[in-house]
């Protein structure tokens, strides 16, 4: 099959079938601002992204410090019965001060419970956890572990999807990852009987500890 | 009337008074309803929003071309690969081409309408390449042998307790099981899928130019996952997926989320750009976009049914819909149904078998309203109905019934001659059937209006 020709003879239909319109088909300018949309609450960036992070079955943790953090995701772990843990990201491991008796540790991406992960930005109106393929994590790990654990910090939070679009068109001037994940939630389903069923092929549960920067 | 317009009929009347279907939907779309309320709380306008993604479709489709060919720099660009098809058959031709080159056994595939249009997974399974779809609802209905009943939903009218059969029947796993349970069947079902898959095969929600990348919309994870593990993926998309920049997610994000499924933001949006890149953790190496036309540049040449491009297939027009609501998915006979497809299935599989769709409506217009990018709906039925005329694709006899009005009504006089017994014979010999076995037929008073004005009249000098 001539795959160059079948482009020709599309793009050839669709000037034909244009062509009696091209003098409306001068671009407009769409002034707009994507931001003004949406109803605006007068809660600060974080605070509504705790709120709105809550609603979506998230667990969301607000820390002052890497103690504080310590002792809470023992008592965390301890409670789910949690023991085989991927932290791929050493400096994360490092700064975090993971316990290695915490369980079994490993850089295995498809035989693990737990995956420890950073984020890139993170979005307070939609309640957005924005990662991409660039990260040492890839595009396995945090979809195909059954818990994702996401360390954020506040200054990765921002009002609302432009302006998220925004620190990612600064960050990958010279080009994006092959792939951008918005994650807004844990995976879910309505496919029977529009019940909501939480933990479909994604993680069954996410944690997001919020550290101050 | 043509064998799928009879077909239509006998289909819809058994769906109407079929008491278990009417519950189920009734109960889902009423879900759909409650969810979409609350979703679109978050717009402060929701109208003024609808407008802007109006506009923004409209200049994209107005200049597709141009949107499609910097697509496709910029996805070259980020070492994508790009593949024209002007039928379904080129599609699925280009698929089996790069099955072939990988030696793919195994594709897993996650929700997709343009590979349904075409029928790929009977194509690929006709050459022994074993297909297995991902997302739950279509898993439900692979299953179960059949085609989605929904664009959004396609498991809508399945109760839990026949999932559960369902999967009793095809899983061996034990019967009752609830929709929790269910859900994790198919989580465990499809994970070894996933890992040793070959290709993945997805749709597109949007395409978008203005950095070569594609953009699609999830809440169950499988996409990533059929994104994630095989070495190839392919995506395939209508060419009228357009959007000019990346930016426009800010907007066609929150508008699909809350019309698809009452969502503020579904839980998965992915945007992809292109395989794997060298320092990249994982991925697949190669990744190809098919751009099908299937005839939507007939419908691109007509200015009218052009906005009908604009869709986003978010499903909204289908869930208010109190004809699909009614009569279902599958009566449609059409891999589109509801008001959408009512609309562009008579351009994309012919006017000659289809037209009858476009009478499948109430003319009540809440598909119009409800719709995201404005689409004038019920308006298009409209334009089709006068197209199908105009095209002579009328039986005889609704020709010659139109004819005799319009030369009754053109005169005085043979409207009164024709009396209420005359009207009432004519009447029970042309609509009878059309009437409906559970209505009365309609009396006809024994004078016209003009005959009972004339006599009051004169009484009463």
């Amino acid at each position: 099959m001539d795959h160059n020709k079948s482009r020709e003879v599309v793009l050839e239909r669709i000037s034909h079938a244009l062509k009696p319109c091209l003098n409306s088909s001068k671009p407009k300018e769409i002034n707009q601002r994507y931001d003004e949309l949406y109803v605006r609450s007068d809660e600060n960036n974080i605070n509504m992204f705790i709120d709105s992070v809550s609603e979506l079955g998230v667990q969301v943790f607000q820390l002052l410090n890497v103690t504080e953090f310590k002792s809470h995701f023992q008592k965390v772990v301890a409670t789910n019965g949690w023991s085989k843990f991927n932290c791929i990201d050493a400096s994360l491991f490092k700064s975090l001060q993971l316990d290695s008796n915490l369980g079994d540790w490993t850089d295995d991406t498809l035989d693990c419970e737990v995956a420890i992960t950073g984020c890139e930005v993170i979005v307070a109106r939609t309640g957005t956890i924005v990662m991409s393929s660039s990260q040492i994590y890839g595009r396995i790990l945090p979809i195909h572990t059954p818990i994702h654990i996401i360390i954020g910090y506040e200054d990765l939070i921002v009002y609302d999807l432009p302006n998220a679009f925004e620190r990612i068109q600064l960050k990958y001037q010279g080009g994006f990852p092959s792939a951008l994940f918005f994650s807004s939630g844990v995976s879910s389903t309505g496919d029977i009987e529009k019940t909501l069923v939480r933990g479909v092929h994604g993680p069954e549960k996410v944690y997001v500890y919020l550290f101050k920067n | 009337m043509n064998v799928l317009e009879k077909r239509f009929h006998t289909d819809s009347r058994e769906k109407v008074f079929d008491g278990n279907h009417k519950r189920k939907m009734t109960h889902a779309l009423r879900q759909s309803d409650l969810s979409f309320w609350k979703g679109k709380e978050q717009f402060r306008d929701l109208s003024q929003a609808k407008e802007l993604a109006k506009m923004i479709k409209d200049e994209a489709i107005l200049n597709l071309d141009k949107y499609l060919v910097e697509f496709e720099e910029n996805f070259t660009r980020n070492g994508g690969k790009v593949i024209w098809a002007k039928d379904g058959e080129e599609a699925f031709e280009a698929v089996w081409e790069i099955c072939k080159a990988k030696n793919a056994r195994t594709v897993v595939k996650s929700k997709s309408m343009v590979t349904e249009e075409i029928h790929l997974n009977s194509y690929l399974i006709a050459r022994n390449i074993e297909v297995i779809e991902t997302d739950l609802g279509e898993y439900i209905q692979q299953l179960s042998g059949e085609p989605p009943y929904h664009i959004v939903a396609p498991s809508i009218h399945k109760s839990k307790e026949e999932v559960a059969k369902l999967f009793h029947d095809k899983l061996g796993v034990q019967d009752f099981l609830s929709p929790e349970e269910l859900t994790k069947v198919a989580r465990f079902e499809l994970r070894k899928r996933f890992e040793e898959a070959d290709v993945g095969i997805t749709g597109i929600n949007f395409l978008l130019s203005d950095i070569g990348g594609v953009a699609i919309t999830e809440n169950e994870g499988n996409a990533r996952l059929v994104t994630a593990f095989p070495k190839t993926h392919i995506a395939i998309t209508g060419i009228e997926k357009i959007l000019p920049s990346v930016k426009d997610l800010s907007l066609f994000w929150p508008l699909l989320a809350t019309h698809g499924s009452g969502q503020k933001i579904t839980v998965y949006n992915s945007i992809f750009t292109g395989p794997k890149h060298v320092n990249e953790a994982d991925g697949p190496e190669d990744m190809y976009v098919i751009l099908l036309d299937n005839d939507r540049s007939t419908i691109l040449s007509d200015p009218e049914m052009r906005e009908s491009l604009n869709c986003i297939k978010c499903g909204a027009c289908l869930n208010v819909c109190p004809i699909y609501k009614n009569i279902g998915g599958h009566t449609y006979n059409s891999v589109y149904g509801g008001p959408i497809g009512s609309v562009i299935t008579p351009h994309l599989s012919g006017m000659k078998n289809y037209n009858h769709l476009s009478h499948a409506s109430t003319l009540c217009g809440a598909c119009t309203e409800v719709c995201p990018v404005k689409i004038n709906l019920h308006g298009l039925l409209l334009h089709n109905r006068k197209e199908s005329v105009d095209l002579e694709y009328k039986s005889k006899k609704e020709k010659f019934s139109w004819y005799a009005w319009k030369r009754t009504m053109l005169s005085r006089k043979k409207m009164n001659l024709i009396n209420g017994s005359i009207k009432e014979f004519g009447f029970k010999i042309l609509f009878k059937k059309s009437w409906g076995e559970q209505r009365e037929i309609p009396t006809f008073p024994k004078k016209s209006f003009n005959q009972q004005w004339r006599e009051k009249v004169m009484r009463n000098n």
